[in-house]
């Protein structure tokens, strides 16, 4: 009985989730309506009708039927022979009788299947017996059990009705129950497995067993444009199923990239919630352009934010590698392109919830000095150039907290949670598939105030209009929030943006957080620096973002080898950003409110033929035809106003300021009109040929230079299908590859090639008015082209022991050429830009990748399965421009790191170039450094060149910022229904900047804090140290190999623990699916970097590799998480 | 489902036909027409366009992000003299440089130097290039452009030499490269500056007022001229004719004071408490509160430890400190001593007060900025570009050196500048030489930290040796507020009459042959 009710429950669920699909599905109502279940119809024999008509054609016949009876006719065009011209006169006449004597004049049979009487050519002709030619046709009730190959029976496989849309799909038990019209032949299946039909004969229960589908089981890679079997893929493509998704906590969905695919290096910018990672697939192949690889959701490319798309609605994400796999996609390829396919509907019903709940903290506490012994620093500072001593024993005696003072850390972190849920709905039938589901993400950031919020929605339906035509559409709404403390890279910005995780680490200790009168106290000696709790509370920031992004397609299939598809997309990104700084944050005594607004919408056509056609068992040719068009429009508007009287309003109220600025807005919009093909051909499932092109025109470019052709081609041999091969039992498959081919990067600023003018402001006039002048801005270089990257790929898959052991192995060698850089021009050129967008150099990547996947032990119910993957790039600077080198880097809070890195012709990318620590002056204080003399304690540099004094000559080469290897590597352990995976990365061979131990071990001034590490500083006492002296007038310090350390890392980065449910259980509680998981994250890490986390960038900049300032830590986490499916 | 049924084959392709982006043909999809930005192309036809271009030019001279007017300038031509030094305590490595004269081809700000004049002659040359030859106002606009053009060169040969040198706007990265790496003669430079600055005297009403009020006129470009005769006729190029036509140019202005609206002002301190005064030929007007466009002499001045009357939050920079030289080159009873100069300040209600060694007090304002909005950086006083005092000093030194000796009429414009000091007369018995030396040290005094010592000592052929001699500590102030010993660090080098051209602006060019000033390679 409870059964029955949760049985009926479910159907209840299934039918209100049907209906919704169909509010949802404008225009296919037609075909709801025959989801539906057919009601008992009178027949055409029990129907009676009057009415006469005189050389009427066929057509008008049949409406005046349809008007006169609840009767519809079915047919197309080509059956009917409107020529013929039809007489006829009845009264009450059986519909029956009608149909006859028009069969019998036309040649036509008739069958009424419920309310629809279908019309075709009779079979033959055979006027004497045309009773046959009209056929009522009865529903009858069928039902019985669907078993898989085991006998087990198969929930959610669909029995339909042969040729019509009247189906149901299996319950739980594999049970199904229908009315189908008699002597219907019953479809059958289920993915995966084999589609079988069977003639009921007159049989009311009909069981059937269904067998596995080798073929179908094959994996399908998806590809730009298309999907491929991956056993005739040419190119280098990884994929990442969703199973590595769903047991971790993401709030975004690259995360799930790092360490799980080969060539595909992922590096934190921040560890703040909501924020950015980068991607970089092979390598670094441009200097001054877009180096993220481009990303396309469901066949369209993206140009929203990464954080919109949720993890959980993942299907698969395939990241195309090699030039064979990019080249389609033209001038937007040459980074990589990441395929992201979200989930679709599929036979049968289900309803799955996955739940966590996750508790996150600081992954390292930095050690800093505490009050007294800040005081005793700062003191010696303050003697060591003659000043009195800043704090008495008295005051340090004083000091709160037993003389510890304020743990600016601890006021600043805190245990955050982040939570996630998600529903999804999954279902369909032969006819009509959708996938549903909400999320809900909140995560709070482990610096207090910084929170981060998601809402997302997505439907995604393909239904067959007709055998020939089908429709779908995806559809996906979010909407984020962020909110919290301002975390810029430096002190403070033009924004106010403070950074209050450097602040917490500088800060002086000795301060209460609050003054007796209840106000922050701020930062002496240096109010450079808020107060920390200050900036948490009054540098307050907050952005929504509301993101729509859509698809309609129509996909026809003229033949069974050639369709023709048109899919429209269309995206809208709106966020509205908010800034205050409240009146006691310091340069801000009036509150200062900004509002920033921002929209981005783009549209897309594509249009696309698909040819698939195999000749005999020897030739397969599969060949897509694309026309595609893409427009991006970018709208800002941002106000400011100052001179507020309370804090409260923030930044909803600007007018409520008494000082606005001018706002300002900006416009822009820039499209893409593309024609590609791409040919595969596969002679005798043994040679494999892929050719591309892709012919871009982008507006972005000058006229005359707007269009470039990128072609591709790529060669496979499956040396396993080989005769000769037959012999070698283990190697189940072994295919070789080779491709070559050329993708560009279109991503120069928009407007580039026209010559712009600018809006300054000149003060003119007795009243000093603010005219408006417009001056030349720019120099233009109208001969700017792509940037093309060559790339060459030999590679190697083979599978082994029964499929046990998976191998696949790429040497890659990608030369980007023309580079986009920004020229310093001399700047006699007179506009306000001095620099040139031109094609000037050329960067390659070489490198090897290794994936490996495999089943070590698979016996008594216990698995263990290993899946690695390993990657090492080399980069060079090829060409620059004659004789050039660029000096770059990143300047810091204490300057001197911004010409740190030096690019180079035969150099890598991300070198850095300074001076090399020769250990502290002890007595030999005499070589100058830029003019000053140095004292004892105080940094030494090495006289590289021996000329005496130490100056740029002496700079050599310290390491690059940019690792060249990097792993990943998932253990995963099962037995019964408990499952152990063990997630280990590791990357290598880069060295970081640590500019934070730079000012708190290196910079003794006894104004910021400093780390514990200077206890063992420099004194006449202690020589033997590398810790410099402590002094109030700090001498400038050079960009040394003491500012370097090793960023090398290996990282426990997730453990999981789960169990689900065994089957029994399941039964028991009528829930298909239910697990259990605990995962533990970023639990271990083995570096020998000693600032917050070595996964760290203050900046995505090529040019600015391996800094670390005050970037938001990374956390350590704990999560628990339940899944369960209905 | 019927129709859909009777949809054919050829029927559906059809329908999808329409969906296929038939943009091939249509060509300007691809074209690019920003929304929000102009472009060359659909500017400088109309009077309004044709203005809004040349007053691009007088952002040059103010805008922080345009020029080095509000600010910058100092560290070139006043903190590297014997008039200046930089407050010890000063973090900014580049200030500290140039105050000790340890100057090098990537000194900090050199390139601003650079940039920003060749940024001024960039906006003039398109100016005078593009505006329409359709408008009645076009050559007062192209005067207007050609001043800034004479100015900028100006600066830039009296900085570095010979210099690149371009009349029209660039457009090809050849030619760009070419120009950059081609180093004009000064004299051919100066011929250039003289035809501009005749063409705009010539062109440019006498007066403007009211909203125009500042922009140029045919009395600042006769100024300029005047000016630059005199630096023709000094070192290094010393082409002594052109003292004749510095003293007529600067006597066209001081007789015809009333046609072009110039006078002293009464106070010496009205000169910069007022902005546009009837003293200013030429001045970079600032704004305070705008972002970009307040001074930053105030905070430049001020003196870093004001803790008494302003709590520890809030110092100025002491970038530029008198040095005890120059004050001690002063009669203790000059004005300007006593006015220009501070030695204390008190807090708004006077509870207060810091006291200190000498600083400049010509652009502190203590009212306004100070004790009410604290934005140290963004003040309100207009930089003094070219002033009437400064061409009565151009007038004497010339007619002294084109008549051998003085005249009447030097005397009466030295006399009167000493006069408004509270100065007696010279006496008028004075040798061309001692008359000479009157006004150099007349000029020192008067226009102190106005962007001219660097110059003027150059021009006169002894800045080497005035560095050389140059000793001072801080005790030799009349009345030290500290004892300190501290020596002031002045080391100068035989080659430091020019500046090093900017090496990040030769790196560009990739030359085979160095053409570096002599002394920075």
């Amino acid at each position: 009985m409870k059964n029955k009710l949760l049985l009926l429950h479910k159907e209840i669920i299934m039918y209100s989730f049907y209906g919704l699909v169909i509010q949802l599905l404008i225009g296919t109502v037609v075909l709801a309506t025959e989801v539906t279940h057919a009601q008992k119809n009178a027949s055409v024999k029990d129907t009676n009708i009057s009415f006469q008509f005189t050389s009427k054609n066929l057509e008008t016949v049949f409406r005046e039927i349809e008007e006169k009876t609840d009767f519809t006719f079915v047919y197309t065009a080509k059956e009917i022979d409107t020529e013929i011209k039809m007489n006829g006169d009845y009264i009450n006449a059986p519909l029956y009788e009608v149909l006859m004597d028009i069969s019998k004049k036309t040649n036509l049979a008739f069958r009424q299947y419920n309310n629809n009487i279908t019309v075709k050519k009779a079979a033959y002709t055979k006027r004497e017996t045309t009773t046959e030619f009209v056929e009522i046709v009865q529903d009858v009730d069928i039902s019985g059990k669907i078993t898989d190959e085991n006998g087990e029976g198969l929930p959610g496989a669909s029995v339909v009705a042969k040729g019509t849309a009247n189906g149901t799909t299996t319950d739980l038990e594999g049970n199904y129950k229908m009315e189908v019209p008699e002597n219907s032949v019953l479809v059958v299946s289920y993915v995966g497995y084999i589609t079988q039909e069977v003639t009921p004969n007159g049989r009311n229960v009909i069981d059937l067993q269904l067998q596995l589908d080798a073929a179908q089981l094959e994996e399908i890679v998806v590809v730009g444009y298309g999907t491929q079997k991956k056993s005739e893929m040419t190119g280098s493509v990884a994929s990442i199923d969703n199973v590595a998704i769903a047991d971790r906590p993401i709030s975004n969905f690259v995360d799930v990239l790092q360490g799980n695919a080969a060539g595909v290096a992922v590096n934190s910018t921040s560890g703040a919630p909501g924020s950015g990672v980068q991607v970089r697939i092979r390598g670094i192949g441009s200097i001054n352009s877009q180096i993220d690889p481009l990303y396309v959701v469901d066949g369209l490319p993206f140009t929203g934010s990464l954080n919109s798309i949720n993890a959980y609605d993942i299907e698969s994400i395939e990241v195309l590698k090699d030039a064979s796999a990019t080249a389609i996609y033209g001038s937007r390829g040459s980074n990589g392109v990441i395929l992201i396919t979200t989930k679709k509907g599929t036979n049968g019903l289900t309803i799955d919830y996955n739940g966590s709940y996750n508790i996150q903290s600081l992954r390292k506490k930095m050690d800093l000095l505490d009050a007294t012994q800040y005081a005793q620093l700062a003191n010696e500072a303050e003697l060591a150039i003659g000043n009195p001593e800043r704090y008495s024993s008295s005051d340090i005696a004083a000091f709160h907290n037993n003389g510890k003072g304020t743990d600016w850390q601890d006021e600043i972190y805190r245990n955050a949670i982040m939570q996630n849920h998600q529903i999804s709905v999954r279902g369909g039938n032969e006819k009509m598939k959708f996938y549903m589901s909400g999320n809900y993400l909140n995560q709070e950031g482990i610096v207090k105030t910084s929170q981060f919020e998601k809402y997302t929605m997505r439907a995604n339906i393909d239904a067959d209009i007709t055998k020939k035509l089908s429709v779908g559409n995806t559809l996906s709404i979010n909407r984020q929030f962020n909110s919290g403390v301002a975390v810029g890279t430096t002190t403070r910005d033009n924004n106010g943006d403070s950074n209050v995780v450097w602040a917490a680490l500088v800060t002086n200790p000795t301060l209460q957080i609050k003054d007796e009168d209840g106000n922050f106290n701020s930062n002496v000696p240096d109010p450079i620096f808020d107060n920390p709790v200050a900036l948490i509370n009054g540098n307050l920031r907050q952005s929504n973002t509301t993101e729509i992004i859509g698809s309609l397609y129509l996909n026809y299939d003229l033949f069974d080898w050639l369709s023709i598809k048109s899919t429209f997309g269309f995206g809208l990104l709106n966020s509205m950003e908010g800034k205050y700084t409240k009146k006691f944050i310091i340069g801000s005594s009036d509150g200062r409110a900004i509002r920033n607004t921002n929209q981005n919408s783009n549209w897309i056509s594509t249009t696309q033929l698909n040819i698939n056609k195999e000749f005999g068992e020897i030739h397969k040719l599969n060949a897509t035809l694309v026309t595609e068009a893409q427009e991006v429009q970018d709208e800002a508007f941002s106000a400011t106003a100052t001179g507020f009287v309370v804090d409260n309003l923030l930044w909803n109220n600007l007018s409520s300021g008494s000082v606005a600025q001018t706002p300002t807005s900006s416009a822009s919009k820039w499209s893409l009109l593309s024609y590609l093909t791409r040919i595969n051909y596969v002679l005798n499932d043994k040679y494999l040929l892929t050719v591309s092109g892709r012919y871009d025109g982008s507006s972005r470019l000058a006229q005359g230079n707007k269009w470039y052709l990128f072609p591709s081609g790529a060669l496979s041999w499956r040396v396993s299908e080989e005769s000769f091969m037959s012999s070698v039992n283990a190697v189940d498959e072994l295919k070789f590859r080779v491709s070559y081919g050329e993708s560009g990067n279109q991503s120069v600023g928009t407007y580039n090639t026209l010559s712009r003018l600018t809006s300054v402001t000149a003060i003119i006039g007795a009243n000093e008015n603010q005219n408006i002048g417009f001056a030349p801005a720019n120099f233009v270089n109208e001969d700017l082209t792509w940037e093309i990257s060559k790339q060459l790929d030999i590679g190697a898959d083979v599978t082994f022991l029964e499929g046990r052991v998976g191998l696949t192995v790429d040497y890659f060698n990608r030369k980007t050429e023309g580079l986009f850089f920004n020229k310093a021009l001399p700047s006699v050129v007179g506009t306000t830009g001095v620099a040139a967008t031109t094609n000037i150099g050329s960067v390659r990547n070489k490198g090897l990748e290794l994936e490996v996947d495999a089943t070590v032990l698979d016996v008594e119910g216990f698995r263990w399965d290993v899946m690695g993957n390993f990657t090492y790039t080399k980069n060079k600077v090829l060409a620059l421009a004659e004789n050039d080198t660029i000096i770059t880097g990143f300047s810091g809070d204490f300057g001197n790191g911004s010409d740190s890195q030096i690019l180079a012709v035969g150099g890598q990318l991300g070198v850095f170039q300074g001076y090399l620590n020769d250990g502290l002056y002890d007595s030999d204080a005499s070589l100058t450094i830029d003019g000053s003399t140095r004292a004892p304690g105080d940094l030494k540099y090495v006289d590289v060149n021996e000329d005496g004094n130490i100056d740029s000559k002496d700079k050599v080469v310290l390491g690059t910022g940019i690792p060249n290897k990097f792993w990943g590597l998932t253990n995963t352990f099962g037995y019964k229904g408990l499952s152990l995976s063990v997630f280990l990365m590791g990357s290598h061979g880069n060295k970081l900047v640590n500019l934070t131990r730079q000012v708190t071990s290196l910079s003794l001034d006894g104004k910021s804090n400093n780390n514990l590490e200077v206890l063992n500083r420099w004194t006449p006492q202690n020589t033997n140290t590398n810790i410099p002296r402590a002094t109030a007038l700090r001498p400038s310090t050079k960009f040394s190999d003491s500012w370097l350390e090793d960023g090398s890392y290996i990282r426990l980065k997730t453990i999981t623990l789960g169990y689900q449910l065994p089957q029994y259980m399941l039964e028991k509680l009528n829930v298909r699916m239910l697990k259990l998981y605990v995962t533990a994250t970023n639990l271990i890490t083995f570096t020998k970097y000693t600032g917050y986390d070595p996964d760290v960038s203050v900046s995505g900049s090529v040019t600015q590799q391996g800094f670390d300032q005050g970037v938001y830590p990374q956390v350590k986490s704990f999560m628990l998480g339940l899944n369960i499916g209905f | 489902m019927k129709i859909l049924n009777k949809l054919s084959n050829i029927n559906i392709v059809k329908t999808l036909a329409l969906l296929i982006p038939l943009l091939s043909s249509c060509q300007d999809f691809l074209e690019e027409n920003p929304p929000g930005i102009l472009t060359k192309s659909n500017f400088y036809k109309t009077e309004a366009d044709a203005i809004s271009a040349v007053d691009a030019l007088y952002a040059t001279i103010q805008s922080r992000t345009n020029g080095m007017y509000w600010g910058e300038f100092f560290s070139k031509t006043d903190v590297n003299t014997d008039d200046m030094f930089v407050d010890p305590g000063v973090g900014n490595v580049a200030w500290q440089e140039w105050g000790r004269l340890n100057i090098y081809p990537e000194i900090g700000q050199l390139l601003d130097v650079w940039n920003h004049h060749y940024l001024m002659i960039g906006r003039a040359n398109a100016a005078i290039e593009y505006i329409s030859t359709d408008l009645e106002i076009r050559d007062r606009l192209l005067g207007e452009a050609k001043f800034f053009r004479a100015l900028a060169y100006f600066d830039l040969v009296r900085f570095f030499g010979d210099v690149p040198m371009t009349y029209s706007v660039i457009t090809n990265l050849d030619d760009a490269v070419q120009i950059a790496s081609t180093r004009t003669p000064s004299v051919e430079i100066y011929n250039m500056i003289e035809q501009d600055l005749l063409d705009a005297e010539k062109d440019l009403p006498d007066t403007w007022a009211g909203a125009n009020a500042g922009r140029v006129t045919a009395g600042t470009a006769k100024g300029l001229l005047s000016k630059v005769y005199l630096t023709w006729a000094g070192e290094p190029l010393r082409d002594v004719s052109k003292y004749q036509l510095a003293a007529d140019k600067a006597g066209e202005v001081v007789n015809n004071r009333s046609r072009y609206g110039y006078d002293l002002e009464d106070n010496y301190m009205d000169v910069f408490e007022n902005d546009l005064s009837k003293e200013s030929l030429f001045e970079g007007q600032m704004v305070q509160g705008l972002g970009n466009e307040g001074a930053l002499a105030g905070i430049q001045f001020l003196p870093r430890n004001l803790t008494p009357i302003l709590g520890p939050s809030y110092r100025g920079n002491a970038l530029m400190r008198p040095t005890p030289d120059l004050i001690n080159s002063y009669d203790p009873s000059d004005l300007r001593l006593q006015t220009a100069f501070f030695t204390s300040l008190s807090n708004a209600d006077g509870s207060a007060t810091a006291t200190f060694d000498p600083h400049v007090f010509k652009y502190i304002e203590v009212e306004d900025i100070l004790y009410q909005g604290l934005i140290l950086n963004d003040g309100n006083r207009n930089t003094k570009i070219l002033r009437f005092a400064d061409i009565l000093l151009i007038y004497a030194e010339a007619l002294n050196e084109a008549n051998s000796g003085p005249t009447t009429a030097a005397f009466d414009a030295i006399d009167e500048v000493r006069n408004r000091a509270g100065l007696i007369d010279l006496s008028t018995t004075l040798s061309q030489n001692d008359f000479r030396e009157a006004v150099y040290l007349e000029r020192r005094l008067e226009l102190f930290a106005e962007n001219i010592r660097w110059f003027d000592l150059v021009r006169q052929g002894r800045y080497i040796s005035t560095m050389e001699s140059f000793s001072n500590t801080l005790q030799d102030y009349p009345n030290p507020a500290t004892a300190s010993t501290m020596v002031i660090e002045k080391n100068v080098q035989s080659h430091f009459n020019l500046l090093p051209i900017p090496k990040s602006q030769l790196d560009i060019l990739e030359l085979e042959e160095d053409i570096q000033n002599p002394g920075y390679q």
